[in-house]
């Protein structure tokens, strides 16, 4: 028998205690899996959206942390940003968390203006877009629809007025996915902010460069104050909503690192506690130290890279769960990468190491004299 | 221009500025302390919208509404109008208060066809038969000359100052409010209103906060626990710090000023 072998066969011989320790490491890797991948889901699922748009920059007030930045004047606005050189497109977006109906929960409303370049990346399933920019005629995403148990036809109440719903389509993000799409016009009437958006859109022509984006950015920051022009990437990484998630998923990353590191430290102290005897034996025979440590410190990592394994997949469940809660459908998204999951089956390890690294020590540097004695 | 703290702050002054520092050992005067919670609640125009439900002692929920708060608030003049958005019972009724020169608190209600339905109401009159009252929105007892201190307090584990306002000018409907103010953020953690036999009469108190974009803190949920045991929740769902008050806004003030509980000409 290896090393190896004979570190399994100890774990094997108290399958209660090793079960439990995978356990608790497997529930605190599972808690930093689904918050990260959720935490990256809801930023690449803003991504997406403002990339399936085809929006090179968006134009906000600087000081917008929140979930949509705050409604502002657009007129003046958009017309000084059509001026500037390669701007194709300056597009307005009013968007809110309304709720459509008495008991429905509260899903995005977002105002498109009529015609513009943002309705073109909806893939549609059911009926039409709207037929003009101020009847009261909506479309609804895929998963809205499904959440409100609408189709083409029907009428939804939004902000105290009655809506038909003219279409229902499909999108590359989420976010638009569980979404009400009305034009702009609309938008801002039943939300009472006349010539009001949260961001204008800013679609290039195909010459535009680096270096233009940055002048773009330069220009609006020096001569439109109290406005900002970002990527829709650095936008999605202002947003406060992703930063505390982020920040969730780190602090629990931290918290659930700490705890498994006492859990195999625990479980290996005791482990070792209860074997003095028979690592005495073992350094009584001829054992070297080294080896010793190397047994306690496999069995520690072995550990915790079994309930690495498991609170990943446990991980996966639980977020792949809750994109299918009805109070989250279309709203959140869990975004696993293969590297991330690499990472954290390597943060198992470390966990192992550290955890079993001083019950080693200690067992290595019994005298076997005195572990023989041991009742 | 200055900030809208007052946004939501229309709901009680419960809207928040910035802070000036005070700790345990250097808390401002009440009269301080009153003054800025006024000057805080100052905006050039605000809407914030609100959903609003209410469970009565019986543990019955009545259905809940939601309104539009639209609010203009300086030296010169605190006006607000409350429109009723659903459901469809509501949807076309309106009321627009004001604070007159003399300090009263005068109250239209009015509907679609104005000044056809117009109606000047009591200032104590509930919004929608809710436990809303026109006359707490506008928070007239920062105005009052009295402030008193009433200490350090704790309110759901928030440290908070004590301010009782009292008046016996003129006839108020509450002559006596106690608000346990937070000296950085000047949100209101709670506010008790008495009568003249000191008889609790409602209690608001802050449940959750938001950051506006201005940096101030507002309420964005606050509970009303009236004497009868009936609890009214408020959730203010949306809003606009830099609401453009129109003409039209406020027109109902402007019409001719009917004896109470007589319709307008």
């Amino acid at each position: 028998m290896n090393l190896f072998g004979f570190a399994l066969g100890n774990l094997y011989r108290r399958p209660a205690r090793s079960s439990l320790t995978i356990a608790a490491i497997s529930l605190g890797v599972a808690s930093i899996v689904a918050l990260t991948s959720i935490a990256w889901g809801f930023e690449a699922s803003w991504q997406r959206a403002n990339d399936a748009r085809g929006t090179d920059l968006i134009v906000t007030r600087i000081a917008s942390e929140n979930a949509m930045p705050s409604p502002f004047l657009a007129d003046k606005l958009q017309a000084t940003l059509k001026g500037y050189p390669h701007v194709q497109e300056v597009v307005g977006l009013l968007s809110e968390m309304l709720s459509v109906g008495d008991n429905a929960p509260p899903v995005f409303v977002f105002g498109w203006e009529y015609r513009s370049y943002l309705w073109q990346h909806l893939r549609l399933i059911d009926g039409h877009l709207p037929a003009n920019d101020t009847d009261a005629d909506i479309v609804l995403g895929s998963l809205a629809a499904e959440l409100l148990h609408k189709k083409v036809g029907d009428s939804v109440e939004i902000e105290g007025r009655q809506f038909l719903i003219r279409g229902i389509f499909d999108s590359p993000a989420v976010v638009e996915n569980g979404a009400v799409v009305m034009t702009l016009t609309l938008a801002q009437q039943i939300t009472d902010k006349p010539g009001k958006v949260n961001i204008l859109n800013i679609k290039l022509d195909d010459h535009a460069s680096d270096s233009v984006i940055d002048d773009f950015k330069t220009r609006v920051r020096e001569t439109l104050p109290g406005y900002l022009a970002i990527t829709s990437g650095e936008l999605v990484r202002k947003n406060a909503v992703v930063r505390i998630s982020k920040a969730m998923s780190n602090a629990t990353t931290l918290i659930a690192s700490l705890v498994g590191a006492l859990v195999v430290f625990n479980t290996m102290l005791m482990s070792i506690n209860e074997r003095t005897r028979e690592i005495g034996l073992l350094l009584a025979l001829g054992w070297q130290r080294q080896t010793i440590v190397k047994l306690i410190v496999s069995e520690s990592v072995v550990l915790s890279l079994a309930g690495g394994l498991a609170g990943i997949l446990i991980g996966i469940a639980i977020a792949g769960g809750l994109e299918h809660v009805e109070l989250m459908r279309g709203k959140i998204e869990a975004v696993f990468s293969m590297p991330f999951l690499i990472a954290i089956l390597g943060l198992s390890v470390v966990l192992g190491v550290a955890g079993g690294l001083y019950p080693a020590l200690k067992a290595a540097r019994m005298l076997p004299s005195q572990a023989l004695r041991q009742e | 221009m200055r900030f809208i703290a007052s946004a939501v702050l229309a709901l009680l002054a419960t809207l928040a500025g910035q802070s000036y520092g005070a700790d345990g050992s250097d808390l401002p005067s009440p009269a301080a302390l009153a003054e800025t919670m006024m000057l805080a609640r100052y905006s050039a125009g605000f809407e914030a919208r609100m959903r609003i439900s209410s469970v009565g002692p019986d543990g019955k929920q009545s259905t809940p509404f939601k309104v539009a708060v639209v609010g203009q608030i300086d030296s010169q003049r605190e006006r607000l109008a409350i429109s009723g958005i659903s459901p469809p019972s509501i949807r076309d009724h309106s009321y627009a208060a004001e604070r007159t020169a003399d300090g009263r608190i005068r109250v239209i209600e009015y509907g679609a066809r104005l000044p056809a339905d117009l109606l000047e109401i009591e200032p104590t009159t509930r919004v929608f038969d809710s436990a809303l009252v026109v006359w707490d929105m506008l928070a007239p007892w920062w105005h009052w000359p009295k402030q008193i201190s009433g200490g350090v307090d704790h309110v759901d584990g928030r440290d908070c100052q004590n301010i009782r306002s009292v008046t016996n000018a003129g006839t108020p409907p509450i002559p006596e409010v106690v608000s346990c103010v937070d000296a950085k953020t000047r949100l209101p953690w709670r506010t008790q209103l008495f009568d003249r036999q000191h008889i609790l009469l409602r209690t608001i108190s802050t449940r959750r906060t938001m950051r506006m974009e201005s940096g101030a803190v507002a309420v964005r949920r606050l509970t009303i626990a009236d004497a009868d045991r009936t609890v009214t929740d408020v959730d203010v769902y949306s809003g606009d710090e830099h609401y453009a008050i129109s003409a039209a806004t406020f027109a109902a003030l402007d019409y001719a000023h009917p004896a109470a509980g007589q319709a307008a000409p």
